[in-house]
């Protein structure tokens, strides 16, 4: 019997190791994180598991294309350091990856183990290579190029603007990060909660960076002080834009500027960023209501449902869709049943009602239904006539997207945008209008995923080597995976 | 008693012997102004506000100090006396900071803002905590012209905050002698405080003028409670405003268990009181000003734990928890320990009785003040006497639980002994309990859990009798302060208490960072503006008119938008102005040069659009409050296109003006208003838009959201007008859509498409109703304690 034969039979009949997690009622009172990670005997014998595919679909399937069967081979020899150094060959942030990538849609969804089974648990596996070399300090200090003489600006401090510079420090050029708010990290620091992700590992990210000789402006936003223009003037040879989409969508409904209706990115900055469940430690006021609704059925909504229910309030769910079609990871969606969110699918808002102080009381809802696949296979929904009632509450939540801060294009006309508001670029280089100036991340591709701005700016990473070594950049790339 | 009648303007009244005049008149609800009556008080007449004319007395007598007589004839409504008191008032008001009194606004403007803003100092009605319950602006209102003949002469004496919990602000008092009166009174005659000084410099004071915690004065709080105006205020509950119900409640932290009013505002414990006059019911500062920092101390628990089978607590509903001690109870009988505090309530006292006797166990009454339970028992848990016990309070250490196999605690803090816990209830404190003041669900106090497992144990407590134990008053001796609470120093909790010398935890001290933003210049421009001069070449690089910076004063802070008003890149530095208000500007407000800022970061917000003005255009600048400093760049760079600018600047009063001389050297003309007419025009900017508006092409507009939106009625008077708004703002780069405000008709975020905005379209009612949204957590953020940043 060959090895691969026999490690078939032996993996489709090994159980998937479920993470252990903090218990659901103990958890959703408190902000510490929620699954607890593998131990190393766990995580060998998770490793075990996986086939080894010759033409691994997974690996197709990861935007920053990590080697998976490769990396998951070392863990399953207990060679945690080797597994990290090939994690980080192709993710800066595989700490942070491994916890909020919709893995299900992406490598463990391409598992072939899933076609019977369940698939190799490939994101806990991540998890668990970067945690273990970390807090084991295991780490190999990542290997410079030698100094190339060239300077990149990097606008942006978070996933995408990390990725950026790391990539492009690791060969050789002196970069500059510029950002806008008071610490670095962006999404990861003001966005996603501490019990999913926390902040230390972020900081330990940002510590790499710095030792690779990074620096960092922090409180300098691009476009109200330089404009990209006056930054390729200043001396940069490239300019990475990672700025993100951080402009809130509202829901457009009467009532929204009462007092009480906030927008996701503001419920959870009070909480993540300015650490308002510290308060009055810490100034910032947190938000104090005996039930929130959160609108919204994507990773954000999930993030601040649960937030809500930390924050000591009952927390309701409110989405237009059915559960099928929610965009956030199952995981969260999973989580935050688990912990108590009251889920109200096929509901859409209809008005926000108010006290004769303008603060919220409710909101006015009406029940949805799904209509027919139409012919791409995509179901719609439609009001269901005369079905309105009110969801009692006294904060209501809006997780319903954002779109790109129109700040960078508004102060350097140079910059052509779609009508979305997103960059427009080459799709191939993720070059923008201006030679030299490449972006990536959500102020190319609207809201996404933190694992999707990554894999952008390793790409425009790839591209922005090219140009800075005066290659043409519309050759195909030799190394590409 | 005796019945004597008088004849008030016109009425027959039927009063008793022994009232005076003014007694008489209130008994039959007739009305004589008064700011010194107080009806537990003995008459002083001080104010002369409550004169009357008898038919047959000379003069005009102060009715408080007449004693009614049968047959008298009394008018309290005449043509002189009313003359006479409004030039009483305007003696008063001529040194209380009246501004508001003589607003023309003042109905419009307080419908704007319902609540009087926070402030370092009070400088009017507007910023005054006691707007809501101040005698002297009930009495003032109707009766007082707006016009003022008499100067202004405010002494803005430094509020004295040396004292633990109690602040004075001498620019408020009218020395009714109501303070000292009621010391007397409420201490059998031995009062700490009297009038100091003669004329201008009569205050209120201990003797000598020394600190008040010098030696007499017990912190009792009577005084404050019965402060007509603003002048003595307890610093810690303030800003809360009126109560709207008072709820009775008994103080358990100490054995004295002395009867209390909870004040209770929306739901919420925000101060206490004495219930009456009898000297017996004073209070001690602890139960005055202590009582309401306990039970809104951070960190309380919310709900009880129970530990489940894989060693986890988990947050568990009161009944559950009462359930699984129940059951720990009945497993471990003949080996239980119950100990409870011996200021509980009797009741509390007999369930925990009924309990241990029913189950072999041993009943522990924790000593008042203690912090550990007694050596006998100390030395029983170490000998693994006990395998279940029922704690109620922060008593054992980590070890000591963990000799406990089945340890219960009842508290109302988090604790480390709770690390070794099976069952923590949350307890419910003082009058929190009941529907009395709203609990959050899950909280129980000592009594109600006792009861609860015994009813679910079977067992009926007895009722026995209770002595309070012998033992000196902390009402008498500040050395007889209860030191500790459930086995919590009761000095943690409460800061102050530290002055008069009760023991607390060390607190590590915080590391003083110099990184960040180096203040260069600190200095006052009138009560509560400061002008904060930073380093930051960058920011001074970019700067334009209009624009704004978010600004931290440490790591812990909140962002805080505030306008740039000055900057000179060339030397690398940017100005601001703030008004000390809360927290954030409180801490901005103590930095001294040389001090580092944790952030700056800025400039942000979208420019005033100079390509709009041209040379030669008339534009009105308006300014007020912080937006006096928020025009002068704005004027600066139009007289550099040659535009003809017309500053106005308007301030309630005279003293609270500033950077005049810095507009003056920017502008054709300048303009100064006073809302009290104390310097310059009577009235406000709004005035000189409405006259003057067609004169111009341009207005902009900067101040309180009540300013500009008078200023925006008259905004079709000129092509362009502008405003600059000033929502609560997060992170003021676009993200949060905090800063939103209906323009038009749209939604805007201020930060990024603003702050300048056409006031016409502007909904400033909204404005004013969202800048409203933090308000109770706004003044629970500010660290109130003696030495604290904001009150130093």
């Amino acid at each position: 019997m060959s090895e691969n034969t026999e490690r078939k039979i032996k993996a489709s009949g090994l159980p998937r190791h479920a993470m252990p997690e903090q218990n659901p009622q103990k958890r959703a009172k408190n902000f510490d994180e929620v699954p607890l990670g593998f131990s190393l005997e766990t995580a060998m014998d998770e490793a075990t598991r996986c086939l080894r595919c010759p033409k691994p679909r997974c690996t197709a399937a990861c935007p920053v294309n990590i080697k998976i069967p490769d990396f998951i081979d070392s863990i399953a020899r207990g060679d945690i350091k080797e597994a990290a150094a090939k994690l980080k060959a192709q993710s800066a942030l595989s700490a942070v990856c491994g916890r909020v990538c919709p893995q299900e849609l992406q490598c463990e969804g391409s598992c072939v183990l899933g076609l019977r089974g369940k698939p190799v648990a490939i994101g806990s596996l991540e998890r668990f290579a970067a945690d273990y070399v970390r807090e084991n300090n295991l780490e190999n200090p990542p290997e410079k190029a030698p100094a190339s003489g060239k300077k990149v600006a990097i606008i942006g401090c978070g996933p995408a603007g990390i990725t950026a510079a790391l990539e492009m420090a690791l060969a050789g050029h002196e970069v500059e990060v510029f950002e806008g708010l008071h610490f670095p990290g962006g999404v990861l620091m003001y966005g996603i909660p501490q019990f999913r992700l926390p902040k230390s590992i972020v900081l330990h990210e940002i510590e790499t960076l710095k030792s690779l000789g990074v620096k960092i402006h922090l409180n300098h936003l691009i476009g109200k002080m330089e404009s990209v223009d006056e930054l390729l003037k200043s001396g940069f040879d490239a300019i990475f834009i990672g700025s993100g989409a951080g402009l809130p969508n509202f829901m457009g409904i009467p009532g929204e500027n009462n007092v009480g209706v906030f927008s996701a990115n503001e419920f959870l900055t009070r909480f993540n960023l300015m650490k308002a469940y510290s308060f009055p430690e810490f100034g910032t006021t947190p938000i104090k209501a005996r039930r929130i609704v959160t609108v919204g059925g994507g990773n954000v909504a999930m993030d601040s449902a649960r937030t809500a229910l930390r924050a000591g309030a009952e927390s309701v769910l409110v989405y237009r869709r059915a559960r099928e079609q929610m965009p956030a990871r199952a995981e969260e969606v999973h989580h935050a049943e688990a912990e108590g969110v009251d889920f109200r699918l096929l509901t859409a808002p209809k008005r926000v009602l108010a006290d004769e102080n303008s603060r919220v009381v409710g909101l006015e809802c009406v029940k949805m239904e799904l209509t027919e696949p139409d012919a791409s296979g995509r179901r719609g929904v439609r009001e269901i006539a005369g079905s309105e009632f009110v969801v009692e509450c006294d904060a209501i939540v809006a997780a319903i997207g954002n779109r790109p801060n129109p700040l960078i294009p508004m102060t350097c006309k140079s910059l052509k945008t779609t009508k979305k508001g997103t960059l427009e670029i080459d799709p191939e280089t993720l070059q923008t209008s201006i030679p030299g100036v490449f972006a990536g991340g959500d102020v190319v591709s609207g809201a996404a995923t933190v694992i999707s701005a990554m894999g952008q700016a390793k790409k425009a990473a790839f591209y922005m080597n090219k140009y800075l070594r005066g290659e043409p950049l519309n050759a195909a790339p030799a190394d590409k995976q | 008693m005796e019945k004597i009648n008088l004849t008030i303007d016109g009425v027959k009244i039927e009063a008793e012997k022994g009232m005076t005049v003014l007694q008489a008149a209130r008994s039959a609800g007739l009305y004589i102004p008064s700011l010194c009556a107080h009806k537990e008080l003995s008459p002083y007449g001080a104010c002369r506000l409550c004169v009357v004319e008898i038919d047959g007395v000379r003069g005009t007598p102060t009715s408080c100090t007449t004693p009614a007589a049968d047959g008298m004839v009394v008018r309290t409504n005449t043509e002189q006396l009313n003359t006479q008191r409004r030039r009483t008032l305007e003696l008063v008001m001529s040194g209380h900071t009246s501004a508001c009194f003589s607003c023309d606004s003042r109905e419009e403007c307080e419908k704007i803002k319902p609540e009087p803003a926070k402030a370092g100092i009070s400088t009017r009605c507007g910023t005054c905590s006691n707007r809501s319950d101040c005698t002297l602006r009930s009495v003032s209102l109707g009766k007082f012209e707006r016009e003022m003949n008499l100067p202004h002469l405010y002494s803005l004496e430094k509020i004295e905050r040396d004292d633990p919990f109690i602040d004075r602000d001498h620019n408020l008092c009218v020395l009714c002698g109501i303070c000292f009166r009621t010391c007397e009174k409420v201490h059998d005659g031995h009062g700490a405080i009297a009038i100091v000084n003669r004329g201008k410099n009569a205050k209120i004071a201990s003797a000598f003028e020394k600190s008040w915690n010098f030696e007499e004065c017990m912190f009792c709080g009577a005084c404050v409670d019965e402060c007509p105006t603003g002048c003595l205020t307890d610093r810690y509950s303030k800003w809360y405003g009126k109560a709207d119900s008072l709820v009775e409640s008994v103080c358990q932290l100490c054995p004295q268990a002395c009867k209390i009013n909870l004040r209770v505002k929306n739901g919420r414990f925000i101060g206490a009181e004495k219930v009456s006059f009898d000297p017996a019911d004073t209070l001690c500062a602890a139960g005055r000003f202590g009582l309401v920092q306990i039970s809104n101390a951070a960190g309380r628990l919310a709900f009880p734990y129970v530990r489940n089978e894989d060693g986890e607590m988990i947050p568990a509903k009161f009944a559950e928890a009462a359930a699984k001690f129940a059951e720990i109870v009945k497993a471990n009988n003949g080996a239980l320990l119950i100990a409870i505090p011996e200021t509980s309530c009797p009741a509390s006292k007999d369930a925990a009785k009924a309990i241990a006797s029913a189950f072999g166990g041993d009943l522990e009454l924790v000593k008042f003040d203690a912090t550990a339970l007694s050596e006998g028992v100390r030395a029983n848990i170490q000998n693994g006497k006990y395998s279940a016990a029922f704690v109620a309070g922060n008593y054992l250490t980590e070890e000591e639980a963990g000799k406990i196999a089945h340890f219960a605690n009842l508290d109302f803090l988090r604790s480390k002994s709770q690390g070794r816990a099976e069952v923590v209830f949350a307890a419910a404190l003082f009058g929190e309990d009941g529907a009395k003041i709203k609990k959050l669900e899950g909280q129980e106090n000592l009594c109600s859990t006792l009861l609860k497992i015994c009813e679910i144990l079977g067992i009926a407590p007895e009722k026995s009798q209770h002595k309070t134990s012998e033992f000196a008053s902390p009402k008498t001796s500040k050395s007889a302060l209860p030191k500790a609470y459930m086995g919590h120093l009761v000095a943690d909790l409460v800061e102050d208490m530290k002055a008069f010398g009760l023991p607390f935890t060390p607190k590590p001290e915080a590391e003083k960072k110099n990184g960040g933003f180096e203040v260069l210049e600190n200095k006052l421009l009138a009560p509560n503006f400061h002008a904060l001069k930073i380093k930051s070449p960058e920011m001074a690089k970019y700067a334009k008119a209009g624009q704004f910076a978010i600004l931290m004063a440490n790591e812990k802070s909140e962002r805080s938008p505030f306008t740039i008003c000055d900057w000179n890149a060339e030397e690398g530095w940017v100005q601001f102005v703030l008004e000390e208000v809360g927290r954030s500007s409180s801490e901005l407000a103590r930095l001294k040069a040389g001090d580092f800022l944790a952030n700056a970061s800025g400039p942000l917000g979208t420019p005033v659009d100079l390509s709009k003005f041209n040379a030669g255009d008339k534009v009105l600048l308006l300014g007020g409050c912080y937006g006096i400093a928020a025009i002068y760049p704005i004027a600066r760079e139009l007289k550099k296109l040659g535009a003809k600018v017309v500053s106005a600047i308007e301030a309630s009063t005279e003293n609270m003006l500033f950077f005049e001389s810095e507009l003056k050297g920017v502008s054709d003309e300048f303009i100064t208003l006073t809302r009290d007419g104390t310097k310059g025009v009577k009235g406000g900017c709004s005035d000189v838009y409405a006259k003057r508006g067609a004169e111009f092409g341009a207005c902009v507009a900067i101040g309180c959201v009540f300013m500009m939106m008078q200023c925006s009625r008259h905004a079709s008077l000129t092509k362009l007008s502008l405003c600059s708004l000033n929502p609560i703002m997060v992170d003021g780069t676009g993200m949060c859509g905090a800063c939103r405000v209906s323009v038009g008709g749209e939604t805007k975020f201020a930060c990024v498409d603003g702050p300048m905005f056409d006031m016409a379209g502007v909904d400033f009612v909204e404005l004013s109703k969202r800048r409203t949204a933090y308000s109770m957590l706004e003044i629970d953020a500010m660290p109130r304690h003696l030495g604290s940043p904001c009150h130093k």
